[in-house]
């Protein structure tokens, strides 16, 4: 049996799965709202997913998956569950060191929740300046929107909800879909898919309680589809593949 | 069936749950050897599907399990990950908080790993004592022992762990691999013997363990069966089951 999932190795399969690799890919998410229909795991559920089908592609090993981020601005709807940064950011660095100790030098992130973008570009920081070790993240909405038709704006809306069914259609209830459009902040501080003043896009990190009711917002969730999640779901997975491949190939010292 | 694992389920669903209780089951794990047989995630696996059960027969929420935890003497094992002590209460301390805010009042941890012990005590007093959140938490191998005197649970990646891994999930477990270990001690008279004893009575022992014997499982794993796990598994689920409706009963 094929293993990647370095929970189902023992230490010896481990250690033999470091002898000739020293990639880790690394599944990060949060447990926290995702409008009534999706599940609160919803942004580690597709990580998790993302990551071992990346590890099992590439044949590298993956980090079991630490579920919880930073998810302050939603802390208004019950489920939710937020880490400091401060905490994110150590852990991170902590599960790390561990692995770099048994052999790691690079690390591929795979972020399912843009609360944690910032603290993991600070690990990566850190990673690099103190053992001279690679690291790097992709989230699935921002590669999408860099090479896909998908704009992936939203927050448990279309594009969010269409990569959970991928996971596990039987999570989504799309029977309590509500898709309502935030309430603006001022009369020119508009919410669309983004905060935008005079159509220009901002970012937010406002209390999504005070805006909105439902938790989700951004495209319109009414239109997911397990279908156009398969497309995006596998876009990502092999972007992130050949930047896999990639990262093995950046000469270390 | 309702949904049990909250991330399966939605803020609304939490939600309405928390009208009905205010208890959620938590499962809390490690990622460390436990000998050439069984899997790294051995206590988190373990810790996982036992709270999963307990949930099924209470009806009541399970959190995510958190896969990494304090480990100290068996750090130089290829796999094994520790976190610092003090760093690991705020995680989960956090979490628990984080769940508080939403409604939760008592939670039950299903601890599967000793070295999370003592962590557990000062999470649990300090969620009482800021939030008036009402924590226990259980270990198998200290509940099983007083159930059943045959079951001394006095291993690591021994017997009764590998037999519990075994009900759990066989596929990960690979006993051609299995090894009794070579006892150890430290000098004639600190030796370990269900845990670290001098004359006979336990005392805390920092030893690293790689440096006494490689193979890394404490105790003899040969005869390890998934008959004998899932006997556990069932005394010790029935056992947290009636726990919580004591739980359930506390008033503060």
């Amino acid at each position: 049996m094929k293993k990647v999932l370095i929970e189902e190795m023992s230490w010896v399969e481990f250690r033999s799965a470091m002898t000739d690799n020293d990639l880790i890919i690394f599944p990060l998410g949060s447990i926290e709202e995702h409008g009534p229909h999706n599940p609160l795991g919803a942004d580690y559920l597709i990580a998790k997913k993302a990551a071992y089908d990346i590890g099992m592609k590439v044949n590298a090993p993956v980090a079991p998956l630490m579920p919880l981020g930073n998810a302050s601005n939603l802390m208004g709807f019950p489920g939710t569950v937020t880490l400091d940064p401060e905490l994110l950011r150590n852990v991170l660095l902590q599960v790390c060191e561990g692995f770099i100790k048994q052999g790691a030098k690079r690390f591929l992130f795979i972020n399912g929740h843009g609360g944690n973008t910032s603290t993991i570009k600070i690990v990566s920081n850190d990673l690099y300046e103190k053992y001279k070790v690679f690291s790097t993240q992709t989230e699935w909405w921002i590669i999408l929107k860099q090479m896909s038709e998908f704009p992936c704006n939203d927050h448990g809306g279309k594009h969010e909800t269409s990569m959970t069914m991928v996971v596990d259609d039987s999570l989504v209830d799309m029977g309590k879909v509500n898709t309502v459009k935030r309430k603006n902040l001022t009369e020119k501080l508009i919410f669309e898919d983004e905060l935008t003043l005079n159509g220009v896009s901002l970012p937010s990190t406002f209390p999504l309680d005070k805006v909105t009711p439902v938790g989700n917002y951004g495209a319109r969730s009414e239109e997911a589809s397990k279908e156009l999640g398969k497309k995006m779901y596998e876009t990502y997975i092999n972007y992130c593949c050949e930047l896999a491949e990639e990262i093995r190939k950046i000469p270390m010292v | 069936m309702d949904k049990i694992l909250i991330g399966e389920m939605s803020w609304t669903d939490f939600q309405e749950k928390m009208k009905e209780t205010d208890l959620v089951i938590m499962p809390v794990g490690v990622l460390e050897e436990h000998g050439q047989h069984n899997p790294l995630g051995t206590d988190t696996h373990i810790a996982e599907s036992v709270a999963y059960e307990v949930g099924k027969a209470t009806n009541l929420l399970v959190a995510p399990v958190l896969p990494y935890g304090y480990t100290t003497n068996i750090r130089n094992f290829a796999g094994t990950i520790s976190l610092d002590p003090i760093l690991y209460r705020d995680v989960l301390k956090s979490y628990c908080e984080s769940f508080t805010k939403g409604g939760v009042k008592r939670i039950l941890f299903i601890n599967g790993h000793g070295g999370n012990t003592d962590i557990l005590q000062m999470v649990s007093r300090d969620l009482f004592d800021k939030y008036g959140c009402f924590c226990m938490y259980t270990q198998w191998w200290e509940v099983l022992p007083q159930i059943n005197k045959e079951w001394n649970c006095a291993d690591h990646g021994g017997y009764f762990e590998t037999s519990l891994m075994m009900a759990v999930n066989e596929k990960i477990i690979d006993m051609t691999k299995a090894k009794k270990a070579p006892d150890i001690q430290l000098t004639e008279k600190i030796k370990y013997s269900h845990g670290w004893k001098f004359n006979n009575a336990r005392i805390n022992v920092p030893a690293n363990l790689y440096n006494l014997q490689k193979i890394g499982n404490v105790g003899d794993p040969l005869g390890a069966n998934a008959k004998l796990g899932r006997e556990m598994m069932e005394e010790y689920v029935k056992f947290n089951v009636e726990l919580i409706e004591e739980m359930k009963k506390i008033n503060f």
